[in-house]
C-alpha cells in the first residue's frame, strides 16, 4: 500500500475560494515557480468553481505522483472559522514528483463541463464524480484497522 | 459546552461574494450554456464583487445572455446586494433550490448565445484591476421578476430578478 498523506485548509468564510486553491497549489508546489505551478494556476477557476460547492468537504482532491499519495479537504462555515480542524502545514516530501496528477471532486450535475474545461488546460488534472472516492475508502479501513480493539487479545493479556 | 462563531464583515463578504459567483455558474450551467467563460474570470470576477462589498460601493451584478449576431440581450438575471449586516445575526444560506427552479422556469438559452458579467457601484467605488467601465444592453420589451433573497450572511445578502420578454 501507497504512503498518504492528508491535509485540510480552511474555505469559505476564512478565505475565498481563489486563495483556497492559491493555499492548495502552494502546498503541492512547495512555493516553488516552475511548470507545474503554472499548470495548476491555468485552472484556479475551475477549482475555485469546484470548491465553491463544496465537493473537497467530505470527498479529497487526490494528488498521485512517483512518492507519496496526498489528499485535501475543505473546511467551511464555523470549521473554516474556528480552524481546529485543519492542517495546512508544510509537506515533508515532493508531492509531485515524478509523473503526478490531481483528481478533483465535483458535483455530478457539474462534471461534464468541468471535465470539458480542464482537458483544454491540462492532461494532468481531472474531474471525477465527487461520489466515486478513490482510494479514501481503502485508506481510511486502513486507518481505522490500526486502531480497532482487538476485545479477544485484550482480555488474553 | 457549546460555541458559536462570531463573523466578522469580511467573512461575510467573502460567503456572498463566492455565493454570487456560484449562482451565476448554476445560472450559465442550467441555461443550457458553458460556464468555462466565467471560471476563466473567476479569480478576477471574485476580487472586484469583494473589494466592492467590502467597501460598500456594489449595487448590483448582473448576467447579460445575450445573442452575438445582434447583441441584443436575450435576458439578464440581477443579483442586487443588500447591505443590513448585523453581527448578531448568526445565519447564513444560500438559496440553490429557489434559484434552480426559476432558471429552469426561465428556460433554456440559445446554444450559440454568449454571457457577460456587470457590476453597477455607486459613485466613488475603487478601481480593481481587469474591469473596465461599460454600458448595459437595452431591456426594452422585458420585464423584470424577483426572486427575492438568495444568498444570506449574518444579513449581508443578495437579491436575485431576471428580466423575461414581454
Amino acid at each position: 500500500m501507497s504512503t498518504v498523506a492528508s491535509r485540510v485548509v480552511r474555505s469559505s468564510p476564512h478565505r475565498n475560494t481563489s486563495d483556497t486553491w492559491a493555499v492548495i497549489v502552494n502546498l503541492l508546489t512547495q512555493g516553488k515557480d516552475g511548470d507545474a505551478r503554472t499548470e495548476l494556476l491555468s485552472v484556479s477557476g475551475i477549482a475555485s468553481a469546484v470548491i465553491a460547492e463544496r465537493a473537497p468537504k467530505d470527498s479529497a482532491i487526490v494528488v498521485t505522483c512517483d512518492g507519496p499519495r496526498t489528499r485535501f479537504y475543505c473546511l467551511y462555515d464555523e470549521a473554516a472559522i474556528e480552524g481546529g480542524d485543519s492542517k495546512e502545514d508544510d509537506l515533508g516530501y515532493e508531492p509531485l514528483k515524478g509523473q503526478w496528477a490531481i483528481s478533483l471532486p465535483c458535483p455530478e450535475d457539474d462534471l461534464a463541463w468541468v471535465q470539458r474545461a480542464l482537458k483544454a488546460k491540462s492532461s494532468r488534472i481531472t474531474a471525477r464524480d465527487m461520489t466515486q472516492k478513490l482510494g479514501e475508502e481503502e485508506a481510511s479501513k486502513a486507518a481505522s484497522g490500526g486502531l480497532t480493539l482487538n476485545v479477544d487479545k485484550f482480555l488474553k493479556s | 459546552m457549546s460555541a458559536v462563531a462570531v463573523y466578522s464583515y469580511t467573512q461575510s463578504v467573502v460567503y456572498v461574494a463566492d455565493n454570487i459567483l456560484k449562482s451565476l455558474k448554476d445560472i450559465i450551467r442550467l441555461s443550457g450554456l458553458d460556464p468555462a467563460k466565467l471560471v476563466g474570470d473567476w479569480e478576477v470576477l471574485l476580487r472586484g464583487i469583494s473589494t466592492w462589498i467590502e467597501s460598500k460601493h456594489l449595487e448590483t451584478v448582473k448576467l447579460e445572455i445575450y445573442d452575438p449576431k445582434t447583441d441584443a440581450l436575450i435576458t439578464r438575471w440581477d443579483v442586487a446586494i443588500s447591505y443590513t449586516w448585523d453581527i448578531s445575526a448568526g445565519v447564513f444560506w444560500t438559496d440553490t433550490e429557489q434559484l434552480k427552479y426559476h432558471i429552469r422556469k426561465a428556460g433554456l438559452m440559445p446554444s450559440e448565445a454568449s454571457y457577460r458579467v456587470v457590476a453597477t457601484n455607486s459613485n466613488g467605488r475603487p478601481d480593481v484591476d481587469g474591469w473596465s467601465s461599460c454600458g448595459l444592453r437595452s431591456t426594452d420589451g422585458m420585464v423584470q421578476q424577483s426572486l427575492g433573497a438568495t444568498i444570506q450572511h449574518n444579513g449581508l445578502g443578495a437579491n436575485t430578478t431576471y428580466w423575461r420578454k414581454l
